[in-house]
């Protein structure tokens, strides 16, 4: 793959579920304070991603939520795809690629 | 009582895995069942899914999919939504429902046998939600054509279709059969999850819920986003199947498991989603053209989560698959639409002149190749001779995808070497590729697909009678009622292009 090629990894969400989805775009800005996070709105999905590695913690959705608490479980209903790799814990969800080429 | 964190139980739960002691590995995991490419038992056991779920947080959110799905159901059921649709998605829906609804349950096959010949207990305890999964992807994609059987009595092919020999159903049954129905669980998790789920199905069930939301079809696009909710979950059972093959030394394994399904899988969805997109979708509502969804979905996002794990893209991919990406479907779709009356829904040429100029923007050089033939179609049906434009005779199918050779369109439209197909003389048989990957599917194979007749097989074997397209078409299935037309009544046809101003 050429040096340009930009491996975006990261949710993508459901169109009908557009207010979780602002609630995840929120989240994933706080907790990948470096990166540039590029949304896709494609009307039956919104593509969130971040070069790379894209964190996604419980503690921002929270936060973004207004909500005291937030288990990452209740993302699935919402989450109908993602690029990347998936890593998960009770508190983040973290999507990677890691091969250089 | 304070609750504990999932983490805290989770492992404890899940890994019920124990040395046997009364009866051999053999007995409990046939290699029939479940080829383990020579990699030992306790190997398995490392397996770990990327993708974690507990049984309460499972069953929590698949009734509130379930819920919220089918209440946008109820409350659109009763508008008048469906029959205001545009006759092109109206076919769209028919195609996929046909197609899919009932290998959701065949699939739901593949993830039981892998819930009990999975070779890890957190592989089998995915397994079985998934086949939990399937089992809902089947009930729900019956389920709502049933509730269109008083607006479109072709609904009923969502149930019907696989249990036809209509020529698309024996496709899909053969690719289906092939990656799940008659697969052994390791080669399962690689063929169905890990390329199937994590490539294929985002294309029909994302790339068509973004145009069905654009067409204002909510209780589709509501649907099968729902789906994939699901499949974006159990398609992770791939991934740590892939890396204890590789970890064992079994990465070639791995990458011909992939290059096989990958080859076959594009070949059936070229037919049904590339129509979809780029002929049945009414133009002001398309958001990509297939080849821009194939694009990101397959060609980047797949092939970067592929390449993670140090496999490579296929031995195709340059010199077969991406130059297919430009005329592959569409030398389907003219079959298609001429060969009309074999399917179960309406084709729609999609061929008026604005659509045309999406056409040549979308894939430059169409109205030079592909463009030629519809010029003959449209004059025909201009000039009151819409039977000019139907068949008398069978088209060539391939062996090994059981889709009718189009290679003439592709050699007419500059893409392919020669126009003949690809010719096996085995065991007293002769055989016809299109392509090939196909040809190399089935040579690396040929035991596994030797039984397998093709339509023009069966005819020249005498199965068909009487041999007409009469007959063929009661093998199919296909009443006079169920035959597909012209989508909108060759209007198309008559649409005049815009006049360029100051002429
Ligand atoms: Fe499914
Ligand atoms: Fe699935
Ligand atoms: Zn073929």
């Amino acid at each position: 793959m050429s040096a340009q090629h930009v491996k975006l990894v990261g949710p993508l969400i459901r169109g009908v579920d557009a207010d979780l989805a602002d609630a995840v775009i929120s989240a994933v800005e706080a907790d990948n304070p470096d990166a540039e996070v590029v949304v896709e709105d494609q009307g039956g999905y919104i593509r969130i991603n971040v070069a790379d590695r894209c964190r996604l913690t419980r503690a921002s959705m929270q936060e973004a939520l207004g909500q005291a608490t937030f288990d990452l479980s209740r993302l699935e209903p919402a989450l109908s795809g993602f690029a990347g790799r998936m890593h998960t814990t009770d508190e983040e969800i973290v999507w990677y690629l890691e091969r250089q080429d | 009582m304070p609750r504990l964190a999932r983490s805290e139980w989770y492992d404890l739960t899940r890994d019920m895995n124990w040395t046997l002691s009364y009866v051999s590995d053999e007995d409990v995991w046939p290699q029939d069942l479940s080829n383990s490419y020579g990699i030992p038992t306790e190997k398995w056991w490392g397996w770990d899914e990327p993708y974690k779920i507990t049984y309460p947080e499972y069953v929590h959110n698949q009734v509130g999919k379930d819920a919220s799905v089918y209440s946008i159901n109820a409350v659109l059921s009763r508008s008048r939504i469906f029959e205001e649709l545009d006759p092109g998605w109206k076919s769209a829906i028919l195609a996929h429902y046909g197609a899919i609804a009932v290998p959701e349950y065949l699939a739901g096959i593949g993830e039981a046998r892998m819930g009990r010949f999975g070779r890890a207990a957190a592989w089998r305890n995915m397994a079985t939600y998934g086949t939990l999964d399937e089992t809902r992807h089947g009930q729900i994609q019956t389920y709502f054509p049933y509730g269109l059987l008083a607006k479109e009595p072709r609904a009923d092919w969502a149930h019907k279709t696989m249990h036809t020999n209509e020529w698309g159903a024996i496709a899909a049954r053969s690719l289906f059969d092939d990656m799940f129905t008659a697969n052994d669980a390791v080669s399962t998790a690689i063929q169905l999850t890990f390329t199937f789920e994590t490539g294929f199905t985002n294309l029909q069930f994302l790339g068509m819920a973004a145009d069905a939301m654009k067409v204002g079809d909510v209780d589709f696009g509501a649907l099968i986003s729902s789906i994939q909710t699901d499949e974006a979950r159990h398609s992770q059972q791939g991934e740590p199947t892939v890396k204890i093959l590789i970890a064992n030394g079994q990465g070639e394994v791995a990458q011909k498991l992939v290059d096989h399904m990958f080859w076959r899988s594009w070949h059936v969805f070229a037919l049904l989603t590339g129509l979809s997109m780029d002929y049945y979708t009414p133009l002001e509502h398309r958001t990509h053209s297939f080849k821009e969804f194939m694009e990101e979905l397959i060609v980047k996002q797949f092939m970067d989560q592929f390449r993670d794990f140090g496999l490579e893209v296929p031995w195709y991919w340059k010199e077969h698959f991406l130059p297919e990406l430009d005329w592959y479907h569409h030398a389907l779709h003219l079959g298609v639409w001429f060969w009309r009356p074999t399917v179960w829904w309406n084709p729609d040429a999609g061929v008026s002149p604005a659509e045309r100029e999406w056409l040549e923007e979308k894939y430059p050089g169409w109205n030079d190749s592909f463009g030629q033939y519809w010029d003959v179609i449209t004059a025909n049906v201009r000039d009151g001779h819409p039977e000019l434009t139907l068949p008398e005779t069978f088209p060539t199918i391939c062996n090994m995808c059981q889709i009718p050779l189009v290679n003439p369109a592709g050699f007419n439209a500059g893409r392919l070497a020669h126009p003949e197909p690809l010719i096996v003389d085995r065991d007293g048989r002769r055989l016809l590729f299109c392509s090939e990957p196909c040809k190399w599917v089935y040579e690396q194979n040929p035991a596994r697909f030797a039984g397998q007749l093709s339509l023009v097989d069966r005819f020249l074997a005498g199965h068909i009678q009487p041999p007409t397209m009469e007959g063929a078409l009661a093998y199919m299935s296909l009443s006079l009622a169920e035959m597909g037309q012209d989508a909108t009544n060759y209007a198309w046809a008559f649409e005049k292009q815009l006049a360029v101003p100051g002429t």
